[in-house]
């Protein structure tokens, strides 16, 4: 694919996404008390205050009441993934949750905004007496990558160790497993195809390249050339890597 | 190519990697229990093997149920025993189930087919989105002969013989007589 090709699908990529992709959050307070809204608002503030960027994060996310019998004797919240149409995070939130709403909507927030689950503030176990108020290292621990598709080791990147782990972990059943990205209870294709529609090739020299080959990485930082990148092992991969520059292009 | 064409060409990767995530985050949120509280409030205690899991469709939403082989019941029905059923199903919100989209509840536990687990419950009919006590607490995972929750405390002895949870862990062999003891303790049963 010519350079002129490349930016010509760059760019209405972007002009497609563009039009869902900012930070926003919706509430639908129902269910519950009519503050919900401000609360939220709070938890987003808060994360300002320490640092955050929220405003460069590209997340659409939705926080509405629960059922108390769905939540149960003891979560506070539930973040449900690939919830409504256009939304990224549905968050559930109990409507007597008292103080520790607060906490756990910091918690869910730090998360959307990028966060590692259960690193510093995002721990989800939450304590009567210990407010969750995020601080500047929280916000610097910040990476939008975190919970990539695809993203099986969970280090913000989609790339070869992802894919090493879903081999080794290839038909494995059970729920919640790291590497069954479909979701479908059992690490197989339809989870190669997840990765593979958002394998992004690093440069050779990168830090993530680097971490993938290991000691056969090159020292030098100079520019590589696309031939010099490692072969895929199967014709499928062959098809991902024949444009290694663009994360979109080998999506539907 | 050239190197700005490729600088260019890679920032605009990484902004269309921006604008096409989506969450798959870890961030339900649960108050912390105590060993005690979770034993305390439980419904069934026991320790078994999971063989399958299978998704179904619960009114607009996909469950997935996990189906464990029972090795040694400690509590069935809020009553100290060593027998109960011989298979127990526990489901939780999410999955992939004919009819509705996929959905993932972020942070709840996970279960692999052939998992050896000790499980504190809220029961089978129980309508939670994760019937265990505590979202996921009460889950124990056995690795070499060591069985550990989610924070990584196991199950041991103290020098009274009491259960508890530390850092290093005792043989089921040890615990589970001394776990029965401790519910009975805790529910004044003899």
């Amino acid at each position: 694919m010519s350079v002129r090709r490349r930016w010509r699908t760059a760019i209405a990529t972007l002009l497609l996404l563009g039009s869902a992709s900012a930070w926003e959050v919706r509430v639908d307070d129902e269910a519950g008390p009519a503050d919900l809204g401000a609360r939220v608002d709070a938890a987003v503030d808060a994360w300002r205050a320490a640092g955050a960027d929220v405003d460069a994060v590209e997340r659409t996310v939705l926080v509405r009441y629960g059922d108390a019998a769905l939540l149960g004797p003891d979560a506070i919240s539930l973040v449900i993934t690939a919830g409504p149409p256009g939304v990224d995070f549905e968050l559930v939130v109990r409507a007597d949750a008292g103080e520790q709403l607060d906490d756990a909507l910091v918690i869910a927030i730090g998360i959307a905004l990028g966060g590692t689950p259960g690193v510093g503030v995002l721990d989800p176990r939450l304590e009567a007496d210990e407010p969750r108020r995020p601080g500047p290292d929280d916000a610097a621990a910040l990476a939008p990558g975190v919970g990539l598709p695809g993203d099986v080791t969970g280090d913000g990147n989609v790339g070869f160790d992802d894919l090493l782990e879903l081999a080794s972990a290839w038909g494995r059943q059970g729920i919640n497993l790291a590497a069954d990205l479909d979701g479908d209870g059992v690490v197989g294709d339809g989870d190669l195809d997840v990765l593979r529609e958002h394998y992004r090739f690093a440069p050779i020299g990168s830090e993530a390249s680097a971490d993938a080959v290991g000691d056969d990485a090159p020292d030098d930082t100079t520019e590589p050339e696309p031939e010099t990148e490692p072969e895929p092992e199967s014709g499928e991969d062959a098809a991902a890597q024949d444009e290694p520059q663009n994360a979109s292009d080998s999506a539907p | 190519m050239s190197t700005i064409a490729r600088a260019q060409l890679a920032s605009f990767a990484a902004l269309l990697l921006l604008c096409a995530a989506i969450g798959v985050g870890h961030a339900t949120a649960f108050q912390a229990l105590r060993f005690e509280e979770r034993l305390e409030r439980a419904v069934d205690v026991f320790v078994g093997r999971v063989t399958s899991v299978s998704s179904e469709r619960r009114d607009d939403d996909p469950w997935t149920v996990v189906s464990i082989a029972v090795d040694e019941w400690v509590l069935y029905d809020s009553t100290v025993t060593e027998t109960g059923p011989f298979d127990v199903d526990l489901a939780f919100l999410g999955g992939s189930a004919t009819g509705t989209a996929p959905r993932q509840v972020a942070g709840f536990p996970v279960f692999a087919v052939g998992d050896r687990v000790l499980v504190a419950s809220y029961g089978a009919d129980s309508t939670a989105a994760s019937p265990l006590v505590g979202v996921t607490q009460g889950l124990w995972r056995e690795a070499n002969g060591v069985w550990r929750d989610d924070d990584d405390q196991a199950l041991a002895i103290d020098a009274t013989g009491r259960v508890q949870l530390a850092r290093d862990g005792d043989p089921e062999i040890v615990w589970l007589p001394a776990l029965r003891t401790l519910l009975r303790e805790l529910r004044g049963t003899p």
